[in-house]
């Protein structure tokens, strides 16, 4: 009541042109005691023991024993402490509202799209938000709860759960191309990388602290598993710097490589003096020039004993390695290589302009930042004089940045596009809602970066609890943001909607591949660690046989075991994170679109022949459908023709039918039975709306 | 014409097939009408007259010096143990082991001074199949997509390309829809071509799927469906 409340008020102002922002009561909720239902206005402060510390509109705190009120009050404290209070999570929303409205009066249009009514609400924000749909009882569970603050507590609570981690996964996945060789020769494997990923998004880790560690990681990936995302450019210096700029500052500068930017202001001189400030990382065990150009330095192993490289050969020709013969010491040698796939720095190394580029071959430039207030070498290293520069609240671009980027997930378009590249200076004046914007940057600044807390206020705004608009916007840069936008369901949300309807919501906790034993195999101690020591880390680098084949994982207990996930034939029936990245093979996964993981944010949404055949006469479909699956079988409690019809609607479509849905269904189902389950199923499953999200 | 009767064995009626079933299952417009074969685009001025290409790419295959590279000029060292023999065109040799090709060699244009300085095999492949170095921040298209970009659509439908014994595609830079149709096991075909059941409880899902699917496509008639429909329309 009071959400409407206040949402007709915001209507009203914004829409009289008066004040964006109206009034905002200080108490984020009304509490019910028990006793004789009387009500009180505050703000969930914390727990005490068994009480709870509320703070009164008079700004005063007090305790109060928490089983005073209602259960339903005492389940949203008990939220509130572990996701935190929304008060300042309602006010940026509707600041966020109150911008979008002016601009829509600007741009003539009357209001935001229709609210969201509540059998759509369920399916958007499951999929926003864990990035599959609901099962049947989970939207029977919402359908039917009677609770005033449902959808607010629907939001926090799936915030709260392992599933949103996969699904920012996917979206990380994609924008930083996480793979798990990228192609580099074997032995050289990114799990750790990709492991470190996924436990600081389930974490909920600050996204300004997880580039800063990417920044000026050291090490390889056993030592400090962020240095993936330098070394999964390695060899290609210029290219690591390119991919640096579109992802973590938007701007795509990969052409003044060559040349200087045609449109934009970038020259060469800009680009290698930005790119300097990786000049002196040394990646993996190549050859490296040192200042002056004079000869090379054939790098030992970093961060090692001068003679270790020695001794740990002639340990292993004792244990009856022949190194001399190519074929006996091929897994010997990657497992080094492995272990100098590292990133160290070092004062002597310059990063020349390659011979190729004609003008400036050769030259060796000093580091400059390109953007925003000049960089601060003081004592630091070059790395960790960027890595401060870049996330220095100062540098309102690398905020506005992730938010742009976040606000895409949520309404299906960036504000700013392309979301990796938009141009340093004036990309205001191509961008209507440069505002909101503006805002968001200091939202996500305010919200100290955390990502769940900023989705949180994105997914309470009025703006996002609309109807999906009814017509493709027709220029990227124009969209008015009425609303979100009708869009295809991302490969990975596709697939682990699949994933739901085969196995339910424990799909959430099946886990596959993880990374940790990797990363134990090669954090190896130069300097400490005994060569038996290594050895033994060697063995557990042949039991994993380059990764390839039945990842090793290592239980808790510290046994190797190989990873024993559902399978259907060779595929594996876990969500997509879980998998190998990319997903392998012929899989569902690519065939929907999933990006190779070569380029950033590559992933795909057009349609294709190929995606409606695996629909309809997949291996995966004849699963689902088939008279034993879990879709089928689970409706054999219910009697009814209506029920089962309703029932299929709730697990495929997470809605009712309407009227003529329903006849239709009970038609086909007294005429063919069981049989006709399993059609209902499969027409459901072929038609556009289950793939699409409104 | 019922839609399950389509799905028989001729290449072309399994082709029409494919082309109803997208438009069932996605409301895929057919505009070319139905049974009309697409004009193939003629080639241009200068260009060349054949309609369709083959194109096999031997990673890791025979080595030049054994084959077509295999002449009396070379020096005994690089020959190895393959000798050159004559062909039906003087001037022209092939390597013992083509005896057959030989008699043929008046209709192949040998191509032997394309070679990269590349040593390393995924950035010579790279080259080879694209005409590009490769790069970590953009990927170029293959042959398939750029021909299509540059003659155009021929197919309404299908990709105008195959890619055989790989299971993904793309198109590079190019739009998307411009990806070869993926083949990964050349003996399976177009994966997933086999209907779950019989064709006439086919036939009945792809009604029910119509009339249920009905309403939401009207609604959103300008909206993300009709994009994705026209790009699946187009499937190039």
């Amino acid at each position: 009541m009071r959400g409407n409340l206040i949402r007709t008020r915001i209507k009203i102002a914004a829409f009289c042109g008066l004040a964006a922002l109206v009034a905002i009561p200080a108490s984020a909720r009304t509490w019910t005691r028990q006793s004789d239902k009387k009500t009180i206005e505050a703000e969930f402060v914390r727990f005490d023991g068994d009480n709870m510390i509320l703070k009164m509109s008079n700004g005063r705190e007090i305790p109060v024993p928490k089983t005073m009120f209602t259960k339903a009050d005492q389940e949203a404290a008990e939220l509130f402490a572990k996701i935190g209070d929304n008060t300042k999570t309602l006010k940026y929303a509707k600041q966020i509202d109150g911008l979008l409205a002016q601009n829509l009066v600007r741009a003539g249009i009357k209001s935001f799209n229709e609210p969201l009514p509540d059998d759509l609400f369920a399916r958007r924000v499951y999929l926003d938000i864990l990035g599959r749909i609901p099962t049947r009882e989970e939207f029977e569970a919402f359908a039917s709860s009677p609770r005033p603050n449902k959808r607010q507590e629907l939001i926090d609570n799936l915030l709260l759960q392992p599933g949103r981690a996969h699904h920012l996964f996917n979206y990380f996945a994609d924008m930083y191309r996480l793979h798990g060789d990228a192609d580099f020769p074997q032995g050289i494997r990114f799990e750790p990388y990709i492991q470190w990923w996924k436990d600081s998004l389930a974490n909920n880790a600050k996204y300004d602290e997880m580039v800063h560690q990417m920044v000026i990681a050291e090490g390889n990936m056993g030592h400090n598993p962020a240095a993936g995302f330098l070394l999964r450019d390695a060899g290609m210096e210029f290219d690591a710097f390119s991919n640096f700029g579109q992802v973590m500052l938007g701007i795509d500068i990969s052409c003044a490589q060559c040349h200087d930017h045609p449109f934009d202001k970038w020259t060469m001189d800009d680009f290698y003096e930005m790119a300097a400030f990786f000049g002196q990382t040394q990646r993996t065990l190549a050859r490296y020039q040192t200042e002056g150009g004079m000869g090379t330095v054939m790098a030992k192993m970093p961060n090692a004993p001068e003679n270790w490289k020695e001794q740990m050969d002639a340990y292993a020709s004792q244990q009856g390695i022949n190194l001399e013969n190519p074929q006996d010491a091929r897994q010997y040698r990657y497992y080094i290589s492995a272990l100098g796939w590292n990133l160290t720095d070092d004062e002597e190394r310059v990063t020349p302009v390659p011979p190729n580029i004609d003008e400036i071959a050769g030259e060796v430039h000093k580091p400059r930042a390109l953007v925003g207030k000049t960089a601060k070498m003081g004592g630091k290293t070059r790395r960790e004089a960027l890595a401060d520069w870049l996330v220095d609240t100062e540098n309102s671009r690398f905020a506005m940045v992730i938010a742009n980027r976040m606000w895409s997930r949520a309404f299906g378009r960036a504000i700013a596009e392309p979301v990796h590249d938009f141009p340093a200076e004036g990309w205001d004046k191509n961008v209507p809602q440069a505002n909101v914007l503006r805002a968001l940057g200091n939202v996500m600044i305010a919200v100290d970066y955390d990502l769940r807390e900023f989705m949180r206020i994105i997914y309470n705004t009025q703006a996002y609890q609309t109807v999906a608009t009814l017509e493709e916007p027709s220029m990227a840069r124009s969209y008015t943001f009425q609303g979100p936008i009708l869009r295809r369901m991302r490969a990975e949300q596709a697939w682990d909607s699949l994933m739901v309807l085969a196995h339910g919501s424990e799909i959430d906790t099946i886990k596959g591949r993880d990374g940790s034993f990797i990363k134990n195999y090669l954090d190896v101690d130069f300097h400490n660690d005994s060569l038996d020591e290594i050895w033994a880390k060697y063995q557990m680098f042949l039991s994993n046989r380059g990764g390839r084949a039945g990842m090793a994982m290592m239980s808790e207990s510290g046994e190797t075991m190989t990873a024993n996930t559902p399978r259907l034939g060779g595929m594996e029936l876990i969500r997509a994170a879980e998998m190998e990245q990319p997903a392998p093979g012929a899989s569902l996964l690519d065939t929907f679109g999933q990006s190779d993981r070569m380029v950033t944010d590559e992933h795909t949404f057009d349609g294709s022949v190929p995606q409606v055949l695996a629909l309809m006469n997949g291996t995966v479909t004849d699963y689902l459908t088939g008279s034993n699956s879990k879709v089928v079988t689970e409706l054999e409690v219910l009697d009814a023709p209506e029920d089962k019809v309703r029932a299929i609607y709730f697990t495929m479509l997470s809605r009712f039918p309407d009227d003529e849905e329903q006849a239709t269904g009970v038609e086909i189902l007294d005429e063919y039975g069981d049989d006709g389950i399993r059609d209902l199923a499969w027409a459901l499953m072929n038609s556009p709306e289950f793939l699409f999200v409104q | 014409m019922h839609i399950a009767e389509l799905a028989g064995k001729d290449s072309f009626s399994r082709r029409f097939f494919m082309e109803k079933s997208a438009k069932t299952a996605l409301g895929v417009g057919i505009t070319a009408g139905a049974g009309a074969l697409p004009s193939v685009a003629t080639a241009q001025d200068g260009g060349g007259k054949a309609k369709s290409l083959i194109y096999i790419y031997m990673s890791g295959g025979m080595s030049h010096l054994d084959t077509f590279d295999c002449s009396g000029n070379k020096s005994k060292d690089s020959l190895g143990p393959t000798e050159p023999i004559s062909t039906n065109v003087p001037g022209i040799q092939l390597g013992q082991n083509l005896p057959k090709l030989a008699n043929h060699a008046d209709k192949l244009a040998i191509i032997n001074s394309m070679n990269s300085t590349n040593g390393a095999h995924d950035q010579a492949r790279y080259w080879m199949l694209t005409g590009y170095e490769k790069l970590a921040t953009i990927v170029h298209p293959r042959m398939g997509p750029m021909a299509q970009e540059l003659l155009g659509k021929r197919n309404e439908v299908l990709p105008d390309s195959v890619i055989v014994g790989q299971s993904t595609s793309n198109a590079g830079y190019l739009d998307p829809s411009l990806s070869p149709l993926p083949i990964a096991d050349p003996s399976g075909g177009v994966p997933n071509t086999m209907l779950l059941t019989e064709d006439s409880r086919f036939k009945r899902r792809m009604e029910i799927a119509n009339k249920l699917g009905k309403k939401f496509m009207d609604k959103f008639q300008y909206g993300g469906p009709q994009s994705y429909i026209e790009s699946n329309a187009k499937l190039g």
